[in-house]
């Protein structure tokens, strides 16, 4: 059994001892490292407008007739609103003197109504009616009676009794507040601008009595009759247009047709089938920048400069036909002013007025995408989100990126992209250039347009970017992007017609080297 | 597939430890591994099971057995057909625990390693206990053997050496067709009987014998290609192009807990593993072979194995990736998405499949030299092999494998001494060498197939090492 063993163990020694010495195997395999192009296809897509504007209240899709649809941009309904309160009122005060001899009977007198309002009906909410009774008799009172046929107070016919002392003069008033006036039937047409008033007076002796009676600033709730004309004065009012990133486009858009719509109605606070006629005078629409620049005026015609309408709505189209409308939006104005006289009842007519009656006017815009715009340019900073710490390790692993964009831009604008990328301190790492034409920004070919600024044929447009290691290192560290656009219609300032259906066709290939490790491979 | 990682663990496990007798190009025991793979006419006792039954005979003991002690029957080879430990140290080995950087001449250099492809190979062996009784010639021999078998087979595509240097270039395409991988764990209970044939008549041979052995097998996993015809292309203007028909077949114990696809919503469970797994798939094999000698000098001997096939029934699917997809927005997920599933298939529940056994065909002879005590020193065996397999099943080949192997005995002190060659097959050429020692009721051997890992261990591409020990009686 030794030698056995012996012959067991010796050799096993000898070749372990052999393999253990003579054998090398790393203890810890590492994947090597090494570069090698990958090529991939990043992006193939098209892309309509209605694709890629997204649906917005403002913008709908309209009819055109032709075979593609166009754009119908619409502006919210502006409105301006007049309270035609300081026209229910009669201001002023009117008199009568008379006298009255005590135990003679009545007496009717007509006072006129302030202001010279000829009413047949009305509310009041205030107004007052004095009095002065003198009474001359040294010895005898006296006591005068007065009623008010057209005046009922919480559904009684006012009626006053005022005691006068001998040798006494009584004086007060009587308030209307509440109070409903009608015309008396049997009150003569002639003083129909007047209050009727009915005095009696009784003493013990026949006394003749003095008396003044005044009505004083008469506020109405409602009144029907004849209100003399009257301005309410000129009212401004302005809207802001919210045209946010619009404003870039300013001095360099033209439209080919705009339209703006101005409604004018009378709104009763309560039914009202006869309505005072309103005149509008010298109305003004004007639009407003906030940069300072000189306001521009929308020129409109005479007959809707200054108008008279009553009761049905006034309804007013402007166009390039009969205003600057195009001019007016391509203006883009961050506010728009209305400005006018409102005169109530210009021709003295009878009608009808409550305290709550107003007059507004409705303003909304729309133009259809007709247009035209001259080398606009717009700069506007983005974030390119949150990158993972993995995928920035795999951007810097790319020692090389080269891209290749083609396009095919049915779509009547030129761009041109510039597009720096910053770090998370904002500071610039490197501008994109582009290696097709070595500048440092990017154009996009227009789709062709004829005449009447419709698409012939897309543009085509083939340009190629190349990332060296070093820049590759830098976009790892990307957080922003400084991306300035300019645009341009062809042609321009001829308009183009720019149509949902129109297209841009966006294929994006390209070569990374790639660095094969083994970070790069989880 | 959510199989992945018991596949590799398959894989790996198989490539690290101990080749198999399945198949044509496996081995079975340390002296046919010094042979060169050569045995087939001169193995002996136990070790004749799975090679030719009929030399289950060709034993001066009445019992013999071999069992874990004092040695196991173990015998390891592993690894690749393309790259040298060397080649792997200097790629992978890395440069202070740093990746090492490629200049563009490594990157050319590890492309031309697998410009042909690449096979990565494994098989694990374990013969828990086998034992063979001789009885009387009249009777003839019995044996039993329990025997694990997990063999691997993967190919990589010669289209990878390209894709390493190049990348996916525009206007480029890459076939995968020679792609393969397969990878089974199969477990045999096998019963061999052997008898001498006098009732033939003869002259030509002092003796002839028959054998057959009959086997009931468990397979426990199996994952293999059933098809394989797929390209990668990059067009003009780098769109990229999938053109796929591939299939594979797989099956899993119960105790892999593998989900599929279609079974996903399964609650996730971890393999238990145990001494005894539930099969996935039961078959039957049988091996039959066939010797005769002249004179105790001349030795042949001819045998067919496994013959038979696998059902494999549980946890079954075959993953298809089919069709023709082209990726031209990767930015869009849906078209990210589809070109992974393309490449990755889907699985379907197949209810159940078939595979073959590693069935093979095995020509042997040898001749042995007494020498006289003058002219040279004790005894030399000469033996040549040729071994077939009628498919590629792991560790079976259809490629022919010829070895030529010699045994001397100098003296009585000194052990055998052994060397081989083998030549074609899967694996290609391989010197092997050994000893063999003989000490009465114990017989130890010890091997290597690769003479030249053995020399210089860092510039072969294969590692190999077996030793086993009997116990006759």
């Amino acid at each position: 059994m030794r030698n056995l063993y012996f012959y067991l163990f010796v050799p096993l020694l000898i070749i372990a001892s052999f393999f253990a010495g003579c054998l090398t195997i790393p203890s810890n395999p590492v994947i090597p490292q090494w570069d090698v192009d990958l090529n991939i296809p990043v992006v193939n897509r098209s892309y309509t407008l209605s694709d890629i504007i997204k649906k917005q209240n403002y913008i709908s899709i309209q009819d055109s007739g032709l075979p593609s649809n166009i754009y119908l941009i619409q502006s919210n309904d502006y409105s301006v609103a007049k309270d035609v309160t300081s026209f229910v009122q009669a201001l002023g005060s009117q008199s009568t003197n008379d006298n009255i001899v005590s135990g003679a009977g009545s007496k009717t007198l007509f006072v006129q109504f302030p202001g010279g309002v000829t009413i047949t009906n009305a509310v009041f909410q205030s107004g007052t009616l004095t009095y002065s009774f003198t009474n001359p008799s040294a010895t005898d009172n006296a006591t005068v009676t007065l009623d008010i046929p057209g005046i009922t107070i919480n559904g009684q016919v006012l009626s006053k009794t005022i005691p006068v002392g001998a040798s006494q003069t009584a004086a007060g008033s009587i308030n209307f507040a509440d109070a409903i006036y009608t015309l008396p039937q049997n009150q003569p047409a002639f003083f129909s601008n007047s209050l009727e008033i009915i005095v009696g007076a009784a003493s013990n002796t026949p006394t003749v009595i003095s008396l003044n009676l005044t009505t004083n600033d008469f506020f109405f709730k409602s009144a029907t009759g004849l209100i003399p004309a009257k301005s309410l004065g000129v009212k401004s009012s302005s809207f802001s247009l919210n045209i946010k990133n619009a404003s870039n486009f300013r001095d360099k858009i033209a439209l080919k047709n705009a339209n703006l719509t101005l409604d004018a109605v009378y709104i009763p606070a309560v039914n009202n089938n006869n309505p005072f006629p309103i005149e509008v005078h010298n109305l003004t629409i004007t639009g407003i920048r906030n940069d300072g620049a000189p306001p521009l005026q929308l020129t409109i015609p005479d007959s809707a400069k200054t108008f008279i309408f009553s009761g049905a709505n006034k309804h007013f189209d402007f166009d390039a036909s009969n205003s600057n409308i195009t001019s007016f939006i391509s203006y883009l104005p961050d506010s728009i002013s209305v400005s006018a006289e409102y005169i109530m009842n210009p021709n003295n007519a009878n009608g009808t007025v409550a305290k709550g009656d107003s007059v507004k006017f409705t303003a909304s815009f729309n133009t259809t995408s007709f247009l035209a715009i001259s080398n606009s340019s717009t700069s506007d900073t983005t974030s390119f989100g949150n990158i993972s710490d993995k995928d920035r390790t795999k951007i810097r692993a790319s020692q090389s990126v080269n891209v290749s964009v083609n396009i095919q831009n049915s779509i009547p604008l030129n761009t041109t992209v510039r597009i720096t990328i910053l770090d998370s301190t904002y500071t610039p790492l490197f501008t994109l250039i582009n290696n097709t034409t070595g500048a440092d920004s990017f154009s996009v070919a227009p789709a062709s347009v004829d005449g009447t600024g419709e698409v012939t044929a897309p543009g085509s447009t083939s340009l190629t970017i190349l990332l060296d290691s070093t820049q590759t290192d830098k976009f790892s560290h990307a957080q922003y992007a400084v991306v300035t656009t300019g645009v341009q219609t062809p042609g321009s300032p001829t308009p183009v017609a720019v149509r949902p259906s129109d297209a841009i066709q966006i294929q994006v290939y390209g070569g990374v080297k790639f660095r094969i490790n083994n970070d790069n491979l989880k | 597939m959510k199989n992945i990682k018991v596949i590799i663990v398959l894989v790996i496990t198989a490539s690290a430890t101990l080749f198999a007798q399945f198949g044509s190009e496996g081995t079975t025991d340390a002296r046919r591994m010094a042979l060169g793979n050569t045995s087939n006419a001169i193995s002996k006792g136990v070790f004749s099971i799975g090679i030719n039954p009929a030399n289950i005979l060709n034993s001066d003991e009445t019992v013999n057995f071999s069992t874990v002690l004092p040695f196991p029957n173990l015998s390891v080879k592993a690894g690749t057909n393309f790259i040298s430990l060397n080649d792997f140290n200097y790629y992978f080995g890395g440069n202070n625990g740093q990746s090492k950087v490629l200049s563009q001449t490594d990157v050319q250099n590890l492309s031309s390693l697998m410009s042909g492809g690449g096979l990565i190979f494994g098989n694990v062996n374990i013969d828990i206990f086998s034992i063979g009784v001789k009885l009387a010639p009249s009777i003839g021999a019995f044996g039993l053997s329990v025997n694990d078998v997990v063999s691997s087979n993967l190919t990589l595509p010669s289209a990878l050496s390209q894709i390493i240097v190049n990348g996916n270039p525009t206007n480029s395409t890459y076939n995968f067709n020679d792609a393969n991988a397969s990878v089974w764990w199969l477990r045999d209970y096998s019963l061999t009987y052997a008898r001498e044939i006098p009732e033939i008549p003869q002259t030509v041979f002092s003796k002839i014998a028959a054998g057959i052995t009959l086997k009931m097998v468990q397979g426990f996993a199996y994952v293999g290609t059933q098809q394989v015809n797929s390209s990668f292309s990059t067009g003009s203007q780098n769109q990229l192009t999938v053109d796929a028909n591939n299939s594979f077949l797989s099956a899993f114990s119960d105790n892999f807990h593998v989900r599929y696809s279609y079974n996903i919503n399964e609650p996730k469970q971890n393999a238990q593993m145990s001494p005894f797994p539930t099969p996935a798939g039961n078959g039957f094999g049988m091996d039959f072979g066939l010797s005769a000698s002249i004179a105790d000098v001349w030795n042949f001997a001819v045998s067919i194995t496994d013959i038979g096939s696998i059902n494999w029934t549980k946890n079954t699917a075959i993953t298809n990736s089919t069709g023709q997809y082209t990726a031209n927005d990767l930015l869009d997920k849906s078209q990210q998405d589809s070109l992974k599933n393309k490449f990755k298939g889907t699985s379907d529940s197949t209810g159940g499949f078939s595979t073959n056994l590693p069935t093979a065909l095995r020509l042997g002879a040898s001749y042995k030299f007494n020498f006289s005590e003058h002219s040279w020193p004790g005894t030399l065996l000469l033996a040549m092999d040729i071994n077939k397999g009628f498919n590629d099943m792991p560790g079976n080949s259809t490629k022919t494998n010829v070895s030529l192997g010699a045994e001397w005995k100098p003296m009585d002190w000194i052990p055998y001494l052994r060397t081989g060659v083998s030549f074609g097959g899967l694996l290609g050429f391989h010197w092997g060498v050994g000893l063999g020692i003989d000490a009465g009721v114990l017989e130890f051997n010890l091997s290597t197939l690769d003479m030249q890992t053995l020399v210089s261990p860092n510039s072969g591409k294969y590692l190999s090492v077996a030793l086993n020990s009997r116990w006759k009686f």
